[in-house]
């Protein structure tokens, strides 16, 4: 086990910067997910922490000792790629067993970590199979094991879950997260998968364009996240422009076009700010009954999701609006009714409008 | 190194020995993974390459180059200059030519072989290989007595064509045995690769199986057809024995008719007792080196742009020759092809065995001495090329310097397609003045046959490396293996077949090799040099095809022994 501290980190590629200055801590057995869209240095950041990229600049230190230019077999690390790469010559057993055979452990302490960490995947019955006889499933389990018989004070894991079916997922995520919370291991967790992160992080960093733009426990960033940005990419949207005006007990009152909303203040913000609030905390109802804060619109688009009702409705106010109530609450809509859309006070974030125009903001490289 | 590791003390009692031992190991193993250890290793290994193998090879263009006044004296003695360009024609000419066949008819019977499934499919692939266990000379004996017509050979067996006695057409038909398993191999490989299902899109977007081949598979495969070229042309023009031996039976060197390995072969034979032979044979040698490299070039170039015609689609025409009368044809005159042209010629020479007369014994001493030292100087070879060439390799595919991987993977290629005679006259030339270093014939030529079989190890290896993620590397080492550790456990496991079949080709080719041989040394009698002798110098065909017969079964042996050992390390891997 073993507290991480990134310092001014950053790596290039030729021209192309893939990570720019990343300070970061990651605390002792903490389990730390990195968030952030395709392409915007997380794998490079896991490979750097890896030891597998030099970083042009920056350090690493584990538990106070710098590890920045040791080479991966001194670091204590066990990296697990997306692909697993288990070994396809050896059997589960040698794979488990070959952290501890490289680095020259005794046979009798190799064996007993192996065979507790086979148990724990509910491998050791399958020990004599070789990678390709293990279903997907499997497959990931036994790269775990591996990892985690690594005995590693740090363990990075590499869109773990990416490469099995939906189902099997979300299944698996919960048993992932259980047995790394068992063993303790610090843990350092890619993915480009929101609802992964907010499911199995202690605390959530999100990465855009090789910049570290947001640290912080799941429930916070998902619902006081800094930027539009952050916002979006947690739970789709809608964003529109209003200006501001103090009000009461906390609150402040926004202006768009001819309707008014309250909203929860934000210190440091006044005049026109940019409103946003998630799709699925849009409730909808018919006009005539209307009540509470909102907007009214026509539907425009309807999609069936199962739990949920996706709606786009077009507002005089604010254009499109998206929201996604709950199906039991919302079944009645169809295409060109006439609706009211509810914006809870609570829901709505406010951010500074965004200087280059909101696409830019929310844009994903 | 920064800080050293500490792994959890070896609790063993009574056993200081067996700890001593392993403390012993673990300071070599972190010894051997200092980054400088790796430099120096990869240094030496690039070092070996250029200094050992290339700068050799090419050595004797710089040597022209800088005696030109002795080569225009060459170029003004019609009896010598008058012999070199019908002598590179037999050599070019016939080289292409046999590559354009092989291409045509091995292109049916590689779709077959991975397309289709058939009973025997496995015997099937080793009658392909087969003509690969006779030696050149002996595939030149075959060829002349089953085409030949000549006076040189008294006992036809019957069945045998007498059909021409023209020194092209008999190269070709000889370089045709010696060829066609290459080109089948190669494309099949490359075909093994290419995805069955898009053709199957194209025959569902409504094409016809000859369409959908013709316009998505074939131009997927031009790098299959490039290698396969380089494979034939190279094998083709890099032949001395068979094609002394069938120049020989067929009259024409008696005519003064030579290829341009035959010529060199020729003139090193004669050059100790007419030493004004020597910039001839150095000039003869320099011009089949360029010409040989410009065909490199050109192949690789044409494989990247050549255009299959693909525009003009005839449905209607395709259609009907994709089934009915035309596939069936076309197999049947593949197969007849194989058996009439490649398989009998080959084995042709066993029926001699029963017809002719039994001269006296053949003499076993000198049969397994040859033997012997051709089978010392291919295992040496072997063992050189898959020390430095699967480092090499690994350098070329996983080095930091990607334009340097590809600068050494391009010139990998030079020593396999310069005509391995006249390799051998460079590398005597480079190392005739430096008899300390390299102090044997046999040394010499051991050298030698590093230089053109070097590239099967790297080749097959580069292959299989390309094939394997990296992933798997980088997580053993996070794994914590050290780099020794990481390629004994992780890498070579993963390449090692394609390791087995790049040893195997080079040894197969170190065994059939004249030219470089005979180029290096005159002393030295490997087995291909012992038949080309019996036929060329004493006459006793019988004694050479009763050779060919026993060294078929030893070869066979030999490849079956390699493969059991190698594949009982594996169970124990």
């Amino acid at each position: 086990m073993a507290e991480i501290v990134l310092e001014r980190l950053s790596k290039f590629f030729g021209p192309k910067r893939a990570l720019r200055d990343v300070d970061l801590r990651i605390r002792d057995g903490e389990y730390l997910v990195v968030l952030g869209p395709s392409g915007a240095g997380k794998t490079t950041l896991l490979r750097t922490i890896a030891g597998l990229l030099d970083p042009d600049g920056g350090r690493i230190l584990m538990d106070g000792r710098e590890v920045t230019r040791l080479p991966p077999y001194e670091r204590q690390v066990a990296f697990m790629p997306q692909t697993y790469s288990l070994f396809q010559h050896m059997s589960v057993w040698e794979n488990t067993t070959f952290s501890p055979t490289v680095k020259g452990w005794p046979e009798g302490e190799r064996d007993l970590l192996a065979r507790e960490m086979l148990s724990m995947v509910h491998l050791i019955d399958r020990r004599e199979a070789f990678p390709r006889e293990l279903s997907g499933g499997m497959q990931q389990r036994c790269a775990l094991a591996r990892a985690l018989a690594a005995d590693a004070e740090v363990l990075l894991l590499d869109e773990p879950l990416r490469a099995l079916d939906a189902r099997l997922r979300i299944e698996l995520r919960a048993e992932l997260r259980d047995l790394i919370r068992h063993v303790g291991t610090t843990t350092i967790h890619v993915t480009h998968d929101q609802e992964e992160a907010l499911v199995l992080a202690d605390r959530i960093a999100v990465l855009r364009n090789g910049e570290l733009i947001e640290v912080g426990p799941a429930e916070m960033v998902y619902s006081r996240p800094s930027s539009p940005f952050v916002a979006n990419f947690l739970g789709e949207m809608n964003f529109f422009e209003a200006r501001s005006f103090p009000s009461e007990g906390g609150m402040v009152r926004l202006v768009a076009g001819d309707t008014n909303l309250l909203a929860p203040k934000r210190e440091g913000l006044e005049g026109t700010v940019l409103a946003g609030i998630r799709a699925e905390s849009c409730g909808v109802q018919a006009q005539e009954w209307a009540a509470g804060q909102g907007l009214e619109g026509v539907v425009k688009r309807r999609l069936f999701m199962g739990r949920r009702i996706s709606l786009e409705v077009q507002t005089e106010q604010v254009g499109l609006f998206k929201a996604k109530p709950l199906t039991a609450q919302a079944n009645w809509v169809k295409e060109g009714d006439p609706v009211f859309v509810v914006l809870p006070a609570e829901h709505i974030l406010l951010f500074p409008v965004p200087k280059g125009g909101v696409a830019a903001a929310l844009e994903v490289e | 190194m920064g800080i050293p590791e500490s792994p959890p003390e070896a609790n063993v009692p009574g056993a200081p020995a067996h700890a001593a031992a392993t403390d012993r190991r673990a300071r070599l193993l972190r010894l051997v993974s200092t980054r400088w250890s790796l430099r120096i290793w990869y240094g030496g290994i690039v070092g070996f390459f250029f200094f050992l193998v290339l700068l050799p090879t090419l050595f004797v263009v710089g040597y022209v180059l800088a005696d030109w006044g002795s080569v225009q004296t060459v170029l003004a003695d019609p009896t010598k200059s008058s012999l070199i360009l019908p002598a590179l024609w037999l050599s070019f000419g016939v080289a292409l030519t046999v590559a354009a066949l092989d291409l045509v008819a091995g292109l049916p019977i590689a779709w077959l072989i991975v397309r289709h499934d058939f009973r025997g499919k496995s015997w099937f692939n080793t009658l392909i290989d087969s003509p690969l266990v006779v030696t050149t000379a002996g595939l030149g004996f075959s060829v002349v007595l089953f085409w030949g017509a000549t006076s040189k050979i008294t006992q036809f067996p019957p069945g045998a064509l007498g059909l021409t006695s023209s020194p092209f057409l008999i190269l070709v038909f000889l370089h045709l045995t010696t060829t066609f398993p290459y080109m089948v191999r190669s494309l099949a490989a490359i075909l093994e690769e290419i995805d069955v299902e898009y053709e199957n899109a194209a025959r569902a977007a409504g094409a016809s199986r000859l369409t959908a081949a013709r316009t998505i598979t074939l131009p997927m495969f031009r790098s299959g057809m490039a290698t396969g070229l380089l494979l034939v042309l190279a094998k083709a023009l890099s032949d001395t024995g068979g094609a002394l031996t069938a120049l020989t039976l067929i009259g024409a060197v008696d005519n003064n008719v030579f290829n341009g390995t035959g010529l060199i072969g020729t003139w090193k034979s004669r050059v100790a007792t007419d030493p004004a032979l020597q910039p001839a044979l150095a000039f003869v040698s320099a011009l089949m080196i360029v010409l040989s490299l410009v065909l490199l070039v050109g192949v690789k170039y044409i494989a990247v742009r050549l255009k299959i015609p693909l525009r003009r689609v005839r449905p209607k025409v395709e259609r009907n020759l994709s089934h009915g009368a035309f596939p069936r044809l076309r197999d049947i005159g593949a197969m007849g092809f194989l058996v009439f042209f490649i398989l009998i010629p080959s084995f042709f020479f066993l029926t001699f065995l029963a017809v002719a007369t039994p001269s006296e014994a053949l003499d076993w001493d000198r049969f397994w001495r040859a033997v012997g030292v051709s089978f010392l100087i291919g295992g040496v070879a072997t063992a050189i090329d898959l020390a430095t060439g699967v480092p090499l390799a690994i350098l070329i595919t996983r080095g930091k310097f990607r334009r340097f991987g590809k600068l050494l993977d391009a010139l990998v290629n030079i020593p396999y397609i310069v005509p391995s005679a006249a390799l051998g006259i460079s590398l005597s030339l480079f190392w005739g003045s430096q008899k300390a270093i390299v102090p044997s014939d046999i040394a010499l030529v051991t050298l030698a046959h590093v230089a053109f079989t070097f590239p099967f190890v790297v080749r097959n290896a580069v292959g299989a490396l390309e094939q394997l993620d990296s992933a798997t590397e980088e997580t053993a080492r996070t794994l914590g293996a050290r780099p020794v550790q990481v390629f004994q456990r992780v890498l070579f496991p993963a390449i090692r077949p394609a390791i087995l079949a790049g040893s195997i080709m080079a040894f197969t080719r170190s065994l059939g090799e004249t030219g470089a041989t005979q180029a290096v040394s005159t002393s030295t009698e490997t087995i291909p040099l012992l038949i080309v002798n019996l036929i060329i110098k004493t006459k006793d065909y019988y004694q050479a095809a009763l050779a060919e017969l026993v060294l078929l079964f030893v070869s066979f042996a030999a490849i079956l022994g390699l493969r059991l050992v190698l594949e009982r390390r594996r169970g124990h891997g």
